[in-house]
């Protein structure tokens, strides 16, 4: 397959700071790739060295098999980005930064655009200082959506969104997806990225800490479970990857590893079960897992 | 006015000491500085008194009255009132630029980037931050106009009396005061801070050229402008401090207009609403050069009409020039002699000031390059395919060009105020000449600025300074006879006076290949170096 990101060990310094220590990342046509870290783990600046806007000191770089910092203009053809904090010009109108940003990539005649600033229900006649943080967003994904680009860059793109907003984002990106695009999306909601994303990778202060397919990613996260049996029992916490056991009013709660849970049904078996709750592992205890440093 | 409207008015003004203090001195002392250093060289520069009193002539010239004020006393000039007739006015505009660049900060804005929002949510009164702001301000000021007043009373020399170095200070403190009340009410009126500055840097032009033409016409023109009160104090003879009162109560008035309106606004607001845009992108602003034209805009605009407009009021003081210099010996051994009638030899002398205001603007295009980025606007454009190298091309090309443009339009403002007022003008390609000698000059500022663009884009502001350096070595350099050795650290002081010295090629030559030079190491540096957003 082919690979559309291709990072190899690279690394960023500012001054003394380390934003970047050898990050690998390989992203394949066709992916929803999320990108997940917390605020000021140095997504914006992998996606930044991918831009050729920062260089990278160490490593190597691809988009489409190309160097990013020295054929970013040829590449840049092929992508489509919008930025986590979006700044436009004050002095121009929505509806002129969004032609602008569009023509400046490609120019290109443009069926899409029209259709998708009545889908996000913007007013593109005003200047865009006086837009709110919401509605520069949404220029700038109009821009990037109306581009027949290959592969869209999104820095946390939904954080000024309101929910009717993120729905109607959500579909834009399914329908990129059935059109065979690749997206690489970087986010710290991770609902967002649950729904929408196949692949994941997470960063931590600069570091790739996991990475793969997102649900072999579950496996190494716990499903909570409670279970009532019909008979009294001993407490079950000796068995294989039971954490955080606890027996209340005849009621065994407890995590289990998604990996022992054969283990567990193969011993509960033997008794009547009168009740089993579990809750489908989320990235949300993966990812507060990896932040607590547990 | 509601309740509560100053309420903890003490607190923020805290706030703003505490955060810009360092901001808030600099200023201060480096202008207290700047005016008392050069004070201090006054006595030695005209020892005797037959020049004091060739002085006194030639500060009489229209030309001179028109950019440094009357001679008030020429039978008795002294060393002080060649101190106050050659750096009151000048020394004015500094407190009246600290003025503008430190209230439209902290009014306009902090409130166009919603720290005044974040402000308003706490316990704040709506006028508090105003408020604040003007106490900040008029300290400022008075500080500045007590440092300058002793730092004066200390120059060694009988005629600059205690009272006399008091009344300049309070001057430039007064003129600094009256500037911050204009200020204050232009930022009510416009939403963006680039606009309040620019009008207020357009307004005290406008009243810096009025005062001029009323001190040469000596009609009402005089009084009318507030920004002469200051200046017709007398200083150093009469010492009329009454003026400077009047300048400041009648700020008070300004200030109040101020505070009322904006507390009548809304906040992120101007009284003057915005206008519906345009729904799409013309075909040209959608070209990488149209778009940077675009954002230019606003920009070229103005530059091209300060620079003309600067051109004409200089251009309408020949016809008085000529009656003026008949019959006066002095000015002929002021002029560097030629062949040339001695109002063509002024001219180009004064089209040396109409260059170095035409140079200001390409610089302020090229910057613009650096604060697009510093303001992530940067990174919506090279995440297109457009290449660091293409897009440094059109602003320096851009800048190239209002060069040239720019000072085409001064020598053609600078011929139709000459056509206008001279009964026998001076020929049209003397002037055009004259004006065109500064194109390496200003080709060689373009170098440097994409040079700090290239490797120092945090540091583009410096140029600035030495533009000012610049302006005042070539504007004071003559008048205060400043060694040749200072002008020559600007690329102005190697620019042939055409028509009246001869043409070098060596100096332009120079000039253009070192120019050429730091753009090409600006342009290394910006494809090389990390862009901030």
């Amino acid at each position: 397959m082919l690979k559309v990101i291709d990072v190899q060990n690279v690394s960023k310094n500012f001054g003394k700071v380390q934003a970047l220590k050898n990050v690998n990342l390989s992203v394949n046509q066709g992916n929803i790739y999320g990108f997940i870290g917390p605020n000021g783990a140095g997504k914006t600046t992998l996606i930044r060295v991918l831009l050729g806007i920062l260089k990278a000191d160490d490593g190597e770089a691809k988009m489409f098999g190309k160097d990013v910092w020295a054929e970013a203009v040829s590449i840049h053809k092929s992508i489509a980005y919008v930025p986590g904090d979006v700044k436009l010009w004050p002095n121009l109108t929505g509806g002129e930064v969004i032609d602008i940003l569009i023509h400046l990539r490609a120019p290109q005649s443009n069926d899409k655009k029209e259709a998708l600033i009545q889908r996000f229900d913007l007013d593109p006649s005003k200047k865009c200082r006086s837009y709110s943080k919401g509605n520069r967003q949404k220029i700038a994904l109009i821009a990037a959506l109306a581009s027949d680009a290959e592969l869209f860059i999104l820095d946390e793109p939904t954080s000024g969104l309101d929910p009717l907003m993120e729905k109607v984002f959500q579909e834009e990106i399914f329908k990129l997806k059935k059109q065979g695009k690749t997206v690489f999306l970087s986010s710290h909601i991770l609902s967002e990225i649950e729904r929408l994303c196949d692949h994941v990778s997470i960063i931590r202060e600069g570091e790739i800490i996991e990475s793969g397919k997102l649900e072999d990613l579950r496996h190494l996260t716990r499903t909570s479970v409670s279970v009532q049996l019909k008979e009294t029992i001993e407490s079950f916490d000796q068995l294989e990857g039971i954490h955080e056991y606890r027996f209340d009013n005849n009621l065994h709660s407890f995590q289990i590893e998604t990996t022992s849970l054969d283990g567990l049904i193969k011993y509960l078996g033997q008794f009547t079960i009168t009740k089993f709750e579990s809750n489908s592992p989320t990235l949300e205890e993966l990812f507060m897992r990896h932040y607590q440093g547990v | 006015m509601h309740k509560g409207m100053f309420y903890n008015t003490r607190k923020i003004l805290k706030t703003h000491l505490k955060k810009d203090r360092v901001k808030i001195v600099l200023w201060v002392v480096s202008i207290a500085l700047f005016v008392v250093g050069v004070s201090h060289a006054y006595p030695a520069l005209f020892p005797n008194p037959e020049e004091l009193i060739g002085l006194a002539e030639a500060m009489q010239n229209p030309v001179m009255v028109a950019m440094f004020g009357p001679v008030y006393d020429p039978l008795n000039y002294t060393t002080a009132q060649a101190l106050g007739n050659q750096m009151l006015v000048f020394s004015m505009l500094f407190s009246a630029i600290m003025s503008i660049f430190v209230v439209s900060r902290l009014t306009r804005g902090d409130e166009e980037e919603g720290i005044l929002e974040l402000l308003h949510s706490l316990p704040i009164g709506r006028l508090s931050n105003t408020l604040a702001t003007i106490i900040i301000i008029v300290a400022m000021n008075m500080v500045l106009a007590l440092i300058i007043g002793l730092g004066l009373a200390l120059v060694p020399d009988d005629s600059i009396t205690f009272i006399g170095s008091l009344t300049f200070g309070f001057s430039i403190g007064a003129t600094g005061i009256l500037m911050a009340g204009v200020v204050l009410i232009i930022a009510q009126l416009f939403e963006n801070n680039r606009t309040v500055m620019g009008m207020s840097f357009l307004v005290l032009g406008v009243m810096y050229i009025l005062r001029g033409i009323g001190d040469l016409s000596e009609n009402f023109l005089v009084w009318v402008m507030p920004l002469n009160w200051p200046a017709r104090v007398e200083v150093f003879i009469n010492n009329y401090n009454y003026l400077n009162a009047l300048t400041i109560l009648f700020t008070f008035g300004l200030f109040f207009i101020g505070l009322y309106l904006n507390a009548r606004r809304d906040l992120a607001s101007g009284l003057i609403a915005q206008r519906k845009g345009k729904t799409v992108a013309s075909s040209l602003l959608k070209t990488p050069v149209g778009f940077v034209l675009r954002l230019l805009r606003p920009g070229i605009i103005a530059w091209l009409l300060t620079v003309f407009i600067l051109g004409i009021t200089y251009g309408s003081i020949f016809g008085d020039l000529d009656t003026f210099i008949e019959g006066s010996d002095i000015f002929e051994e002021m002029l560097p002699g030629g062949d040339f009638p001695l109002n063509v030899q002024f001219m180009s002398i004064i089209m040396m000031v109409v260059a170095i205001s035409a140079g200001i603007g390409p610089i302020m295009f090229l910057n613009r390059l650096a604060s697009e980025e510093r303001k992530n606007h940067t990174e919506h454009i090279y995440s297109k395919s457009l290449s660091r190298t293409k897009m440094l091309s059109i602003f320096t090309i851009i800048a190239m060009v209002s060069s040239a443009v720019l000072l085409f339009f001064g020598a053609l403002g600078m011929y139709s105020g000459i056509v206008a007022s001279m009964e026998d003008p001076i020929r049209a390609g003397l002037i055009f000449q004259s004006g065109f000698a500064y194109l390496p000059a200003l080709l060689f500022m373009v170098g440097l600025s994409v040079l700090m663009i290239g490797w120092f884009p945090d540091k583009t502001g410096w140029i600035w300074v030495y533009f000012g350096y610049a302006f005042f070595s070539v504007y004071m350099g003559n008048v205060i006879g400043l060694p040749e050795l200072f002008k020559l650290l600007t690329p102005f002081g190697y620019v042939d006076q055409l028509p009246i010295e001869d043409f070098r090629w060596l100096p332009t030559a120079m000039m253009l290949g070192i120019s050429l030079i730091m753009i090409s190491i600006g342009f290394i540096g910006y494809r090389r170096r990390d862009l901030k957003g």
